[in-house]
């Protein structure tokens, strides 16, 4: 089973809190009154050039080690804590979401007015917006469950799982079907783009996130990333 | 007379146009610019740094910081140069590697570094190892910045400091990497001289290499 769609900014559930909290706020905390009126500002000029496609791809699979998950002939190194959280499967939802080509281009345009307040503010919406995009399709996958529940979602290049692993995700789906092209470095194109995996059956629990664990500092998912580290390491 | 107190709280509050606005007008007085710089501009950036570190302000308010501390040395900067007198108190070569498009971070830290009154040449994304060779060959730069969001294009930073090295340079320029996916130890087994888990901190591996530190 698979889907794809075509959406618009106005159905994306866009938060200002989910890009002051990417931004580093915390305790309530919100942006200076000109940050907000750049973000504001911004919002609009961005409306007309953010073409967010999304999809998913329905797949039977299984976790055939404590570190790996088959999808029809693809064995992805999905690691430890991914695999654990996903064991329970039946079934597994690949998935992509991109703000769309045209965004990049204005991203470019503002990342060349030379103003870094404003390229910040871009790129960070940018950000929100592909997670928001993907918010929506797995709210559009939930949907169509009955009896079925559905995990978190997760991505190559977090938790454990390999960047690289990115061309074996893409790869389940048919050519170009995704809006979506992989760089040699696996960097996605459009940049504001996530791929990942849900996984789906009668027993799947939603487990948190396993950010005690993990190292990455700067992932969307992780609470504690504002935490200030322990020591400046030089 | 120019007060030129309000030209510090123009680049702590990220007020671009009173900082430019002050800047001319403390021109206009005589005041000399090295006095403008040091004494008011490096210092409120540093208080910027502080309430960043402790999370008073964050990065939007940082960046606004670093964009009005940039205007005004934009117009302090050539009138200094030309009367002969030292710019900054370092150039810094800053870019990120080959394959990879992220520049928030290194963005963050150029500001930083300015405020803190080094010269950054920013070189952009997605750099080769020639590129970077070549900026470091022609600013003579003290430091070089690398910067990697990606695990695919971290080792690339191996391949630039393996290529400074070719070139003759690796002696005459101190190595800072950093992002989200760089370790003190991944720098370490690179031959990388410093490391930056944080825009701060990058900064005071920078001073402290060049032996500017605190």
């Amino acid at each position: 089973m698979m889907f794809f769609e075509d959406t618009s900014f106005s159905e994306i559930p866009f938060r200002y809190d989910d890009l002051y909290s990417l931004m580093g706020y915390i305790d309530n905390k919100t942006p200076d009154e000109e940050v907000q009126m750049l973000i504001e500002n911004m919002l609009l000029e961005l409306q007309p050039v953010c073409k967010p496609r999304m999809g998913y791809k329905v797949v039977r699979g299984e976790a055939i080690s404590k570190k790996e998950i088959r999808l029809e002939d693809k064995v992805l190194n999905t690691g430890k804590i991914i695999t654990y959280a996903l064991h329970e499967s039946e079934r597994f939802a690949v998935f992509t979401a991109t703000v769309g080509a045209d965004f990049d281009c204005w991203l470019k345009r503002t990342e060349k007015e030379d103003d870094i307040v404003k390229a910040y503010i871009a790129n960070t919406l940018g950000s929100i917006i592909a997670e928001a995009t993907v918010s929506l399709l797995l709210q559009r996958l939930e949907a169509t469950l009955t009896d079925e529940k559905m995990s978190n979602n997760y991505s190559p290049g977090y938790c454990d799982w390999a960047l690289i692993e990115q061309k074996k995700l893409l790869s389940l789906f048919p050519f170009g079907v995704t809006g979506i092209s992989l760089t040699e470095s696996c960097l996605m194109l459009p940049i504001k783009s996530v791929s990942g995996i849900v996984g789906i059956g009668k027993n799947v629990q939603k487990r948190p996130y396993g950010c005690a664990i993990c190292k990455m500092k700067n992932c969307i998912r992780n609470k504690n990333r504002h935490l200030k580290p322990k020591k400046n390491i030089e | 007379m120019t007060d030129l107190n309000l030209l510090y709280e123009a680049i702590l509050k990220g007020k671009q146009k009173s900082a430019v606005e002050l800047t001319n007008a403390a021109l206009a007085d005589n005041v000399e610019p090295k006095l403008l710089i040091d004494e008011y501009m490096i210092k409120a950036m540093g208080e910027v740094g502080l309430r960043f570190e402790n999370q008073e302000i964050f990065v939007p308010e940082l960046l606004m910081a670093g964009r009005a501390m940039k205007a005004s040395l934009n117009i302090l900067q050539p009138i200094m140069k030309n009367s002969g007198q030292k710019t900054s108190i370092g150039k810094v070569v800053i870019g990120t590697v080959k394959g990879d498009l992220h520049d928030i971070g290194k963005n963050l830290v150029a500001s930083m570094l300015e405020g803190c009154g080094f010269e950054v040449i920013d070189i952009g994304i997605d750099m080769d190892s020639e590129k970077f060779v070549e900026a470091v060959r022609e600013h003579n730069a003290d430091v070089l910045g690398l910067s990697a969001l990606l695990t695919t294009t971290m080792p690339y930073m191996k391949t630039v400091i393996d290529a400074l090295r070719d070139a003759g340079l690796r002696d005459k320029v101190k190595i800072v990497v950093g992002g989200a996916p760089i370790s003190a130890g991944f720098a370490s087994e690179i031959g990388a001289d410093g490391y930056g888990e944080t825009a701060n901190s990058a900064v005071t591996a920078v001073k402290n290499l060049l032996g500017l530190g605190k």
